[in-house]
Order: C-alpha cells, then structure tokens, then sequence
C-alpha cells in the first residue's frame, strides 16, 4: 500500500461515516477518505478508482455488504484491496457469510475509536502479506462475540 | 428411550465434533441405524454430521413424511441458511460458531422469535451507541476545539435520542404482544392531529427536497372520540417511512373518511417493496427477511406496532407497492363522531368578568385571551398592590401560581379580599405534592392544576369554577371526566 493510503468507507448512516473518516483522519492525517453511502456507490466508486482499505457496512438500502463484496470479488477489484466488514449483525451464520467472502476482517458494531485505529495499524503492517491466506485478524474479531 | 436432545448419524471422527455434542444427551447412530432409531418425539433435533449425499436425500424423504423438529448441520458445500437446514464446511466450523448454533436449534419456535427480536433489537442500538461512544472518544483527540465539541455533543444528543425511541418501541411492542395496552380514549380534534402529523412531516419531506401533499377529505369528521395519541404514532411511523425511503418525488397523506370511523392513506414515490415481502413488512423481526430489513432498516419493529395498534383500534392496515414506483400505506380505525360536542364551557362567557392573578406564567395568554373575550384580566406584581385594590373591588376568579410563595402567601393573599366577596380561586403548581388537595379544600380552592398544562386545560378550569357554584375541588379529573381537555394525549 502507498504512504497516502486511499480508503472507502461504506456505511447508510452519515454520522457514523462521518466518525469513522474522523477516526481514520486522526490515525492518518494525509490518508484520502472517500465516502460512500450504500453498495452501489461503493461499486460505482471502485470502477472509477482503486482503494486499499474498505469499511463495509452490511445492511445498507439499495444493496448491502455481503452482494457489494462479492460483485467487487468476482469482478476483480479486490486483488490489492482490504475489506474491514462493520456491522451490528453478530450472529455466526453473518460471520461465516463474511468468512466466505474473504473478508479480512469482521469488526461488530458498536466499535470504538481504538479498536478502528488498532486494526488500521494491523492492515498497514501487513501490507506485504499476500491476500490468499486466512483471514487474518477476523478469528480474534468475531469468535471475541460469539 | 430416555430423552435426548439428539441422534447423531454419522458418527463424527473428528475430535473437534465430537468435543462439541459432548455437552449434550446424544445417541450416536451409524447411518444404517437411523429409519429404527428415529421415532417421532424421542428426540428434538437430528444432527447429521457428514453424510454422503444419496443418505442425505433419504432421510430428508423420510421427514418429509414426519414433520418432526429436525435440524441438519451437514458437512457440504451447500450454501446459505434457513429454518430447517443448516449447511457448512467442516473446515469453517469453529467450536463456538457451532455450539451457538445447535443453541439456537434447540429452541422453541417462541424462544427463537423473541430472541430474535431481541437480536434485532440490540443490533438496532448498536449504530447510536456506536455514534456515541465514537464521539466521546474523538471529543478526548479534537477536544480542545470547542466548535468540534458541540458537533460531537450534538451526535450523541441524537443517539440518544434514537436509543430512546427504539427502546420506546420494545416496549410498545411487548405491550401490545402480550395484549397490556389500553387505549388512552379522549373527545380530540382529527383535524389538528392530522395537521400537525403534516407539519412534522413537511419539515423532514422538505429537507430532503420531496415535495409534500396533503388532503383533508372535506367531509372528514372534526371532533371524535379516539386516542389521539396512539393515532399520531401510527400516522408518524407511516409518514416518516415514506420519507425515509423515498429519494425523489412526494410523499402524500390523505384522509378517506367513512361512517365511524376514518382511512388515512401514506403514498410515497419511493423504492417500493417487491411483491413477495409485501405481506411480510407488518410482521416483526421474526419473519422478515434481510432484504427487508435493509429497506426498512431503522427500528424494524415500527410497521408491526403499527398493525397493532390499528387492530386494537378497530381497524385493518394494508400496503400496495411497485417496486421503484412507490407504495402506499393505507389504514383505518373506528373513530366515533363526536357530533357539535363544542364543550359547554366554551360558551360560558367571560364577557364582563374580571379575573386577577399575582405574576403568572400564562399571564401573556390571558392577556390575549381577555382582550378576545372581553373580560378584564390584571396580573399584580406584589400582594400589597393586589391588596390596594381588593379594597375596592373583588375580582370572579383569582388566579395563584403555587410556586410563588406556596399556601402561605395564598391564604395572606386571600385574606385581603373581604370574606363575604371571596373570589373563586384557582391555583397551578408545578410541584404538585401530596396533601395538595387537602390544603386547598381548607383554604377554599375551586380549581387546581399541576403542570404540565396547556393553556386550554386552565381555561376551561377558569370557566368552569366561575360557573359551577360548587365547594368540590375541580382539577385535571374533572376537566377529563367532561371530555372537556383539548389536549392531546401526552404520547403525542
């Protein structure tokens, strides 16, 4: 990933976009935060560019997280893209959907301002480490709820 | 056969399964065993670990026939989820993901709902609590920028205010489910509950730049008999669906009256609902499915209240929709017309009488409403200057805020005026307390109310000592038990 990472947060809820381009502004004054505000504008947003790091939320009007993430997989955009899911579903059968769809990580709402700077610090440390592998910190995330 | 919770068929060679069911009352079955083993009742659910597929199939043939409460978790590439059948790989299957899911397997079909509500619920909470535990945190980063903090304040003034409704709607909810909610019945004005439910909504359709249309059917009744209150829910839940769901176009409420009763119909211009969860938007949690949720996000509960509400209303609840074109939302409930029931109390005049108090908060009010009138309305800043001019005249009503000076300024007050010349005395608090009455009756109160009041209440407290020559202590009872108070129910 670049010095100035170009992040996409994807949420219905203006103000919680909002805090979370905050949070991420304050870990990393010169990243660019790109709003979207349902699946489709994430989509519409990836054909137009590349991001390094997503924050999906699921339940979004127009089409949610889980179909947005997989259209973008199928569709090849995610080869250098990190999918950090941010949601309130925190049932096993919502984790393993996300599972399947190799996101990176499942965080459930409500989150917090260390936990968001946390995982961005863990995402950009990793950054040599190839996509292919488990997800990464997505065990410690979800099976913490269960 | 002593109860089990499950047969197991296809004895599990992995440790890690087997780890799993141990916790439970298990009778472990090669899958040769099965058609003998399983009889219906002895056991609640069927756990089926790893079958092959042509097994599978057979013995799903054969509960087909049964009906029994069976459950597979199988080890296949099958996707997805739903009541009966749950498929995974083996591979995914982490220890805690499975024992919260035989968990959720081994309940009854009301424990599922209601945790189900509960799970929709506490998701619902989490964006808010999110919000607010998001903007406390970064007040800590930006908090030495006072502009930043009372953004920050403001969000999670919101937050709490959407907390606040949801939790309201839990607990309307589970009311109206377990059938505690009575209906709060009062003489109120339709036209002014739906004019207000238009206003509100005109503000939230403007800012989002729909435009916003309203009928009043001409032959709409005026005063009925109903709770206002519970009416203005209903209509506000619709109406701000329509809202939040429409992106352009209009959001329209008419009102479609008929004999004992009234529709009111909500049409909006937005995403629409597809056919097939048309019927399903009124029921809760339970039965909706996800895409169903997304678009009618939000508290989730709001459209199956509603339904409630209009049944025990009287009335029926319906939605019509095209998808991308719109819906329309139309429900009914029995409204008795109250026919010319002006309350009598308007028509007592006041014309010619003279009311006095000693600095009260609704002195503008009365001040307005005497020079309408035509009754003389003086509000004094002191009792020696009250006490002036009781010397010469005795006002009809005297009108005392408790609060200034409590019983004690009101007895010295009222010793002023000469005892065969006493005024009729009304007396507001806003610190009602027990004991109250009692003191009054011994001073010679007519009328007492505590605040929260609206001007109306105190109004027709007003007319109503000055004409009744009655000694009994009239307050907010009274004026409800005449049907006489204008004023809404506070669920307003």
């Amino acid at each position: 990933m670049n010095t100035t990472p170009s992040i996409l947060v994807c949420d219905d809820q203006p103000i919680l976009r909002r805090l979370l381009k905050e949070t991420i502004q304050a870990v990393y004054p010169a990243g660019q935060v790109t709003e979207a505000q349902n699946g489709k504008e994430a989509e519409r947003l990836f054909d137009e560019r590349h991001f390094d790091l997503v924050f999906l939320d699921v339940e979004m009007p127009e089409q949610d997280g889980f179909t947005t993430l997989e259209k973008l997989v199928k569709a090849g955009k995610m080869v250098n893209s990190r999918v950090v899911m941010c949601t309130g579903l925190d049932q096993p059968e919502h984790f393993i959907r996300g599972m399947k769809l190799k996101a990176d990580y499942y965080i459930t709402k409500p989150f917090e301002v260390p936990q968001i700077r946390e995982l961005l610090n863990v995402c950009w440390s990793e950054e040599t480490t190839d996509k292919s592998g488990e997800p990464r910190v997505f065990r410690s995330y979800c099976s913490a709820r269960l | 056969m002593k109860e089990t919770d499950f047969l197991v068929i296809g004895s599990s060679k992995s440790e890690k399964e087997r780890d799993c069911i141990a916790q439970w009352n298990c009778v472990v079955l090669e899958p040769q065993e099965f058609p003998t083993h399983y009889k219906e009742g002895n056991c609640r659910v069927l756990l089926l670990i790893e079958p092959d597929n042509s097994l599978l199939a057979e013995v799903q043939a054969y509960w087909a026939d049964t009906t029994p409460p069976l459950t597979l978790i199988a080890n296949s590439e099958g996707k997805g989820s739903d009541e009966s059948v749950l498929c995974f790989r083996r591979d995914e299957l982490t220890k805690p993901t499975f024992r919260s899911l035989v968990k959720g397997l081994l309940r009854s079909k009301k424990e599922r709902d209601a945790h189900q509500v509960l799970a929709r619920v506490s998701h619902d909470m989490r964006s808010p609590i999110s919000v607010i535990k998001m903007a406390c945190q970064l007040t800590g980063v930006h908090g030495e920028n006072t502009k930043q903090r009372q953004r920050y304040l403001s969000m999670i003034e919101d937050s709490t205010v959407e907390i606040q409704s949801l939790i309201g709607d839990i607990l309307d909810f589970s009311k109206l489910d377990n059938d505690t909610v009575t209906l709060n019945e009062s003489t109120f004005n339709l036209h002014s509950v739906f004019n207000n439910v238009v206003e509100s909504t005109r503000l939230l359709a403007e800012q989002k730049g729909l435009t916003m249309r309203a009928n009043l059917h001409p032959a709409t009744p005026e005063i009925v008999r109903g709770d206002p209150g519970r009416l203005k829910q209903i209509l506000t839940n619709l109406t701000n669906n329509a809202v939040k769901f429409t992106a352009t176009g209009f959001v329209e409420i008419n009102t479609v009256p008929y004999p004992g009763g009234c529709g009111f119909e909500v049409v909006d211009s937005g995403i629409g609902i597809p056919p097939g969860a048309q019927e399903k938007v009124f029921q809760a949690y339970q039965q909706a499915d996800e895409t169903i949720l997304n678009k009618f996000g939000g508290t989730g509960l709001g459209l199956s209240i509603c339904q409630m509400l209009v049944k025990k209303m009287g009335g029926e609840i319906s939605v019509w929709s095209t998808p991308g074109e719109g819906s329309c939302f139309s429900f009914s409930v029995k409204l008795a017309h109250v026919i010319e029931e002006q309350s009598p109390v308007q028509e007592i005049s006041l014309k010619g009488m003279k009311i006095w108090t000693i600095e009260h908060p609704t002195e503008e009010a009365w001040h307005r409403s005497a020079a309408e009138g035509g009754f003389e309305f003086e509000a004094f800043q002191k009792t020696y200057s009250l006490a002036r001019r009781a010397q010469g005249e005795t006002p009809d009503a005297f009108l005392f805020n408790l609060d200034n000076g409590g019983f004690i300024r009101l007895s010295r007050v009222l010793n002023q005026f000469p005892e065969d010349k006493q005024p009729k005395v009304v007396v507001t608090t806003s610190a009602g307390q027990r004991g109250d009455a009692a003191r009054c009756r011994e001073l010679g109160v007519n009328g007492y109310l505590s605040m929260p009041f609206e001007f109306s209440d105190l109004d027709i407290l007003v007319r109503l000592v000055i004409q009744e020559d009655s000694h009994d202590l009239m307050t907010r009872h009274t004026i409800k038990e005449r049907g006489l108070s204008k004023v809404q129910d506070i669920a307003c």
